[in-house]
């Protein structure tokens, strides 16, 4: 009856799995073949989709909806069962992705993802625990991944690569990178 | 070492096991760098991610080293290995290891995002018997000042509350308050918890939601949740009429909201229980703002709001049948998902008026869709066949054209399936569907499918109006195809000649098969033409089952005895399989299966209604009813297989009392008795029973609840594999009154 996410899964171009996570998996989703199957299929389906720049788009797989967005050579899909909420996930997945950019600082994208993977899969952890969303607010998550009001400041890694795609957040996302660690 | 050339590498393809696992040799070091450490842990997550098995030794191996990482103060290091924790998941005698570690982290750390990630990897790793133990810690968290905390206790205990559910309701003044705090995320999370902790009690939960409805509250997502527990509970609430008008009145402002989520969750709930708890006009604009869902430039949004009308398409016929042509422009879609659910829309919502014009329109199209997308209307189709038959020759034209159309396997062997099921239930389509028969023939790509084809038309055509146009099909076989397909044919031509005036057409040309230089076409031949001679037909009965036939050749494959049909006979034959109804309704005749045990329990005092412990379009469709007898409960699951390539055998249902409130059942002799179902058919159904003893007292509870059973996958007709497995379905609520 809560909210719940079946899984979110990373892909590359070539629908080469970068990051997944599945959620209380059926039975056909249990072992890991059916996964890779599983995630065959997503990408595969959603290639025949042209997607409008970087907007979440959507489409049917077995008994799930599949909420995705693809990026330069990356893309990210979340699922759930046919019964959830499809707006709600993909403002879940706008949240998502929201959080990676500022965390990551540029576009997301599979050379920035694969080099601190750990951002990512903090993040994700903070998004989402047993599937069930605990908060659908990237700021905040983003804080709780860098922990900004953690005690220890730590110096900031890669201090020259400024984003030259700045969004609306360009502020907020200042704020943040003075903390982020490493 | 360097090539001349550069090759461009994946960076996780050169992530490996063997050098991750010395890499994490590190995680010892005297001095721990976090620029080394935190790569290595990535990429062993990375590692498990991947579903890379770790051997027992492996996996303790970096769980000790882990937990030397305790000792850096680096916070970036220390949510990484909260995380590293998790995924691990370590047993019991490593968990041990932390739990002090962990507890410390809860209890004292002046870190808050320690604190909360600390929680969140006790619910994880500990087991619940351990995590009691910490009950006080969790509780203390929730009425913490820091809000992330807060959540991450709250999250705990909703985790908790499946295992301890007892011990999680004495925090409900805890968590009560906190729907006063004021990060709207907080309300969110507590509402989510006051929630589990009620809601197996209608009193509570009829004033949890008055309360919550009258707080007005403004978190989005807690908004979703809130209107989703209505439509999922409102039906075992027993809600009094203001209540359920002050309910309605919530559902119809929520459809005003901004945010489309609300407005959806809202709609849906409406459109649930339309025609029967609410008025039509508030079902209506509940429709009417998911129609306007269908214009927004969201593709997520459009989607949602055609499945959502889709869903309740023919149950809200008359709501809808005015809005057609807001779906028809959804065809077009370039997202094949959207045109889908739009003509399947369109489908069931036509009319006997429209439908010409609306085949027309899909088949313009239909050159660039994909066979997933063709079996689902084809389903479809099916529907609207038997829904109005006097369109029978538009419809069927357009299913013959998919069959002969361009296609792969999966999709004609499912047109040819869902034709002898419209074959079945409208026997006036017979003749229209042995033309498309034969014109398939003609032209099939698959030979297995051909040869279907073929031997359908020999049982069946020569019940046709006019036989004889049927034949001319079969013979072109001889001429244009393969060995297997000719023989086919001569089978099929033979069985015509059952038709008086047909006879002797098919000895002329069975007489020239003879010829053929396949020696089956030629042996076939000569057998219908002997008995054509003899004017008496070949029984079409064997003396012994198939299934016998069959497990005698596979003994005799075993022993390597030589098969003879007296070998067959002797074969004990399977008892018939059970025929349960696929979803019963209250108590049905055959309520025992002709099981002893049970019938012996006579007749049940009362029974429940129906009760469905899957979603509706899982795999396995379990539903249950409960059985009251003077000394027993007996529970009837009815399980049904929605899968065509997979049968189940010995399907146990699985109560896991321990820890709950029956658990008492489990030292008492007898107190529980469990009768599988032997067998569920590929697309079947079948029943299996839990039988409990009633004990002193009264005692009701949630029982987790799984199937157990071995899968038989097919291929065709033939099993290509089998396996053992689990497959988990909701709680069953049970309720011991003595």
């Amino acid at each position: 009856m809560i909210c719940q996410m079946k899984g979110i899964i990373v892909l590359d171009n070539e629908g080469q799995n970068i990051f997944s996570k599945y959620y209380n998996p059926s039975s056909s989703l249990l072992t890991h073949s059916n996964q890779k199957l599983f995630e065959q299929q997503l990408y595969s389906k959603s290639s025949r989709i042209s997607t409008r720049g970087t907007e979440a788009d959507i489409f049917m797989l077995e008994t799930y909806s599949v909420v995705f967005k693809n990026y330069n050579d990356i893309a990210i899909y979340l699922f759930a069962t046919f019964e959830e909420n499809e707006i709600l996930m993909a403002s879940l997945l706008d949240a998502i992705t929201e959080a990676l950019e500022m965390l990551y600082r540029t576009e997301i994208d599979k050379k920035r993802v694969c080099e601190e993977m750990d951002l990512m899969m903090l993040a994700i952890d903070e998004f989402l625990d047993d599937g069930i969303i605990i908060c659908c607010d990237a700021m905040s998550i983003v804080e709780r991944v860098t922990m900004r009001e953690g005690q220890q400041v730590l110096p900031q890694k890669n201090k020259k690569q400024e984003s030259t795609l700045g969004r609306a957040i360009t502020n907020a996302r200042q704020a943040i990178s003075k903390s982020l660690m490493r | 070492m360097k090539e001349g050339h550069e090759v461009k590498t994946d960076p996780l393809a050169q992530i490996e096991k063997a050098r991750v696992l010395q890499d994490s040799r590190c995680f010892d070091a005297s001095s721990i760098d976090p620029k080394e450490v935190i790569p290595v842990m990535s990429k062993i997550l990375y590692l498990i991610n991947q579903g890379e098995e770790l051997s027992q030794n492996e996996s303790t191996e970096i769980f000790f080293r882990a937990s030397k990482l305790y000792q850096s103060q680096h916070p970036h290091i220390r949510k990484m290995l909260y995380l590293l924790l998790k995924e691990l998941s370590p047993k019991e005698g490593e968990v041990f290891m932390i739990t002090s570690s962990l507890s410390r982290d809860v209890s004292t750390s002046d870190n808050p995002y320690y604190r909360a990630s600390a929680l969140r990897v006790m619910a994880r790793i500990l087991d619940p018997s351990l995590l009691i133990q910490m009950e006080r810690f969790i509780k203390n968290s929730i009425v913490d000042n820091n809000d992330t905390v807060s959540s991450a206790a709250m999250i705990a205990g909703l985790k908790l509350c499946k295992s301890h559910p007892e011990v999680v309701r004495r925090w409900v003044t805890e968590v009560q308050e906190k729907l006063s705090s004021k990060n709207l995320n907080i309300h969110y999370h507590a509402m989510l918890l006051l929630f589990e902790m009620k809601k197996n009690d209608p009193l509570a939960l009829s004033k949890f939601f008055e309360f919550m409805i009258s707080s007005g509250f403004k978190n989005p997502l807690a908004q979703v949740q809130l209107l989703r527990f209505i439509r999922y509970s409102i039906k075992t609430i027993p809600f009094d009429k203001p209540a359920l008008a002050s309910i309605e009145k919530y559902l119809c402002d929520s459809l005003k909201r901004n945010q489309d989520m609300i407005v959806f969750e809202a709609s849906k709930t409406l459109a649930e229980y339309a025609l029967q708890l609410w008025e039509n006009k508030n079902v209506s604009s509940g429709f009417s703002v998911l129609q306007l869902f269908l214009a927004s430039g969201k593709n997520t949004t459009k989607f949602a709001g055609i499945k959502t009308i889709n869903q309740y398409a023919i149950k809200c016929q008359n709501l809808l049948v005015g809005s057609l042509v807001d779906y028809e422009p959804l065809i077009t879609e370039s997202n094949r998902s959207l045109a889908t659910l739009a003509i399947s829309t369109l489908l069931k919502l036509s009319t006997e008026k429209n439908v010409d014009r609306l085949i027309t329109q899909i088949t313009q199209f239909m050159t660039e869709i994909t066979d997933d997308f063709k079996i689902e209307l084809i389903e479809s189709l099916k529907i609207l066949c038997l829904r109005m038959p006097r369109k029978i020759k538009t419809l069927l034209t357009f299913v013959g054209d998919i069959l002969k159309g361009e296609g792969g396997f999966q999709l004609k062997s499912v047109v040819l399936d869902t034709l002898l099921q419209i074959l079945q239930d409208l026997p006036s389509s017979h003749d229209l569907i042995m033309l498309i028969l034969a014109e398939f023939i003609e032209d099939c790509h698959y030979e297995i499918l051909q040869c279907k084809a073929i031997h359908l038309i020999g049982e069946l055509g020569p019940q046709s109006e006019d036989p004889s146009q049927l034949i001319r099909f079969i013979y072109n076989r001889f001429i244009l195809d393969k060995g297997q397909s000719r023989a086919a044919a001569v089978t099929a031509l033979g069985k015509f000649a059952k038709v008086p005036e047909l006879a002797q057409n098919v000895k002329v040309l069975l007489n020239r098969c003879l010829e053929d230089k396949d020696d089956e076409v030629r042996e076939r031949a000569r057998f219908y033409l002997d008995y054509l001679e003899k004017d008496e037909f070949p029984k079409t009965t064997l003396p012994v089952s198939i299934a016998q036939i069959e497990k005698a050749v596979k003994k005799c494959r075993d022993t390597g005895r030589t098969f003879t049909l007296e070998l067959a006979r002797h074969i004990q034959e399977e008892p018939e399989e059970y025929k349960g109804p696929s979803l019963p309704e209250k108590t049905q005749t055959n309520l025992y299966q002709g099981i002893a045990e049970l019938e012996k329990l006579g007749k049940p005092l009362s029974s429940t209604n129906s009760v469905i412990l899957t979603e509706k379009t899982a795999e396995y469709i379990v539903t249950m009813v409960a059985h009251n007898y003077p000394s027993c409960l007996l529970l009837q699951f009815s399980i049904s297989n929605t899968l065509h390539n997979q049968a189940l055998e010995d399907v146990v249902v699985n109560l896991h009392l321990e820890s709950t409130l029956l658990e008492p059942l489990l030292s008492v002799d007898g107190g529980i008795e469990i009768y599988p179902c032997p067998r569920v058919d590929r697309e079947g159904t079948g029943t299996a029973y839990a039988l409990l003893r009633k004990l002193e007292g009264s005692r009701k509870g949630r029982v987790p609840t799984t199937l157990k059973f071995n899968v038989l996958e097919y291929e065709g007709d033939e099993v290509v594999a089998r396996f053992e497995d689990e497959y988990q379905i909701e709680s069953t609520q049970i309720e011991l009154v003595s």
